[in-house]
């Protein structure tokens, strides 16, 4: 072993990482070697000297200071253990969004279907529609971005339903009576949501419902009127709860936020579906 | 499962009493990483408490995958090197020798023999040791305090550093040889 491959192992040797062959002929070599040998010497004795090193002990308040810190810490964690339960009902909500759009496709859960028929005559009126619901339901069409914070004296008291109409109408003349439906529609505060010549969405507000469908009977004939109705008083009271819940987590949190904006706009959809019931108008050709 | 395992569920779960127990072994060698790292004990006390907040407050990302102990290490030394990167501009030189509550070490050097592997001893105290360590490199300085003084196994450094074994021995190699440099240059010096 020559002194520049003595140098590489000096490390090693003290560490016992030498191989057996090298390890020989490395303590051949300090053996031979005066240099050498100084340099592993000082080496070793660095290295006793390190080992040898004291340890300080902990200051005397470290662990009274520490576990203040730790309680901190902890309050902290419990609230995100507790966000982390509330989050499994999140994927409790996630079912409702979509059995909300199956609602649309009248396959939806909880309705209680109430069809009406009525031919050639003024529709009836139907009572359950007119919940007052003016009083207490926002303006919900305004897209003003809120603040995340829950109105929380909003009291759910009443029912909130969801009313869906379907009115088959006989025309001599689609293209009149579409522009007709259309005008009594908008002049009502409605809108149009689709309009496809014999066929319309049309979105009235709860309270002008049924002067729309009688203003509807003026100018053409309703052949059929068929209304549905969806309870969501269970699911509305439960994305309100929530999002109270999540408003009291006051920790600044990504997560927390966007799970609050997505509860309030699945609330303002609500609210849309219950302000504004669809009313679907086909229109045939008189025979 | 083990008593360890045990624990770390109750930690996961915010019990603090079970943390620290679970922590209670590795505290004195945390700090005195962070002492030679940092070189002052106000230093050293936040960044190793620090460290162990960490410890707890991610209790839940533990995995098993490493020893739990080799876990905290490596918490604390990127506690501390990063404090260390934040703090660049302090040049770390100690011009006392470290205090403690009880008042300053003096490592005392039994002189009972008188041949050459004894000399180098003698004429060095625990002073020009840390001196000579606070000027090595923070990754030398680092090592040598796993290494010499902590006396963690080449594998459990090559863990909690994330590096490959031979890096680690290369690594104290080259660490101890500069820090044979700068003690004899002391020595020279006195």
């Amino acid at each position: 072993m020559n002194c520049a491959r003595f140098n590489e192992c000096i490390s090693l040797y003290i560490d016992n990482e030498l191989e057996t062959s090298e390890k020989i002929k490395f303590e051949e070599h300090i053996r031979e070697c005066k240099n050498c040998r100084k340099k592993y010497n000082e080496m070793l004795s660095i290295t006793k000297i390190l080992n040898n090193e004291m340890e300080v002990d902990l200051p005397k308040n470290y662990n009274k200071i520490l576990r203040k810190k730790l309680e901190e810490v902890n309050i902290t964690k419990k609230r995100k253990i507790k966000l982390r339960k509330l989050t499994s009902v999140a994927a409790v909500f996630i079912v409702l969004i979509t059995s909300i759009a199956i609602l649309y496709e009248n396959l939806g859960l909880n309705k209680r279907e109430i069809a009406l028929e009525s031919k050639n005559t003024q529709p009836k009126i139907e009572e359950f529609a007119l919940m007052e619901s003016d009083s207490n339901a926002e303006e919900v069409l305004d897209d003003s971005v809120k603040d995340l914070e829950v109105k929380t004296n909003r009291t759910i008291n009443n029912e909130k339903l969801v009313i869906n109409k379907t009115l088959h109408l006989e025309t001599e003349d689609i293209n009149k009576t579409n522009e007709k439906i259309v005008d009594i529609v908008l002049k009502s505060n409605g809108f149009i949501e689709e309009n496809k010549q014999n066929y319309i969405i049309a979105r009235v507000k709860l309270s002008n419902l049924n002067e729309v469908i009688e203003n509807v009977s003026n100018i053409t004939i309703i052949k059929e009127h068929t209304t549905k109705s969806y309870d969501i008083t269970n699911e509305y009271k439960d994305a309100n709860n929530y999002l109270i819940e999540l408003s009291e987590t006051y920790e600044k949190e990504e997560s927390i936020d966007k799970e609050s904006r997505i509860f309030k706009d699945l609330l303002k959809k609500y609210d849309q579906m219950i302000e504004y019931p669809t009313i679907e108008f086909y229109l045939e050709i008189k025979k | 499962m083990n008593n360890e395992e045990i624990l770390i569920k109750k930690c996961k779960k915010g019990d603090l009493d079970a943390f620290e127990t679970l922590i209670k072994n590795h505290q004195k060698r945390a700090y005195n990483i962070a002492l030679k790292m940092l070189k002052n004990p106000e230093d050293a006390m936040d960044i190793s408490q620090e460290a162990f907040i960490k410890v707890f407050k991610y209790i839940d990302s533990y995995n098993n995958k490493s020893s739990f102990s080799t876990w905290i290490y490596r918490i604390v030394i990127n506690t501390c090197l990063d404090y260390i990167k934040k703090n660049k501009n302090n040049v770390l030189y100690l011009d006392e020798p470290i205090n403690t509550d009880d008042g300053s070490i003096k490592r005392e050097i039994t002189d009972n023999k008188n041949n050459p592997e004894k000399i180098l001893e003698k004429k060095i105290n625990n002073e020009d040791i840390n001196k000579a360590i606070s000027m090595l490199k923070v990754k030398h300085r680092m090592i040598i305090i796993l290494r010499d003084i902590q006396g963690f196994s080449y594998e459990e450094i090559s863990k909690m550093l994330n590096l490959p074994l031979g890096t680690v021995k290369s690594r104290v190699k080259r660490a101890r040889e500069n820090l044979r440099k700068i003690i004899l240059e002391k020595v020279e010096q006195n």
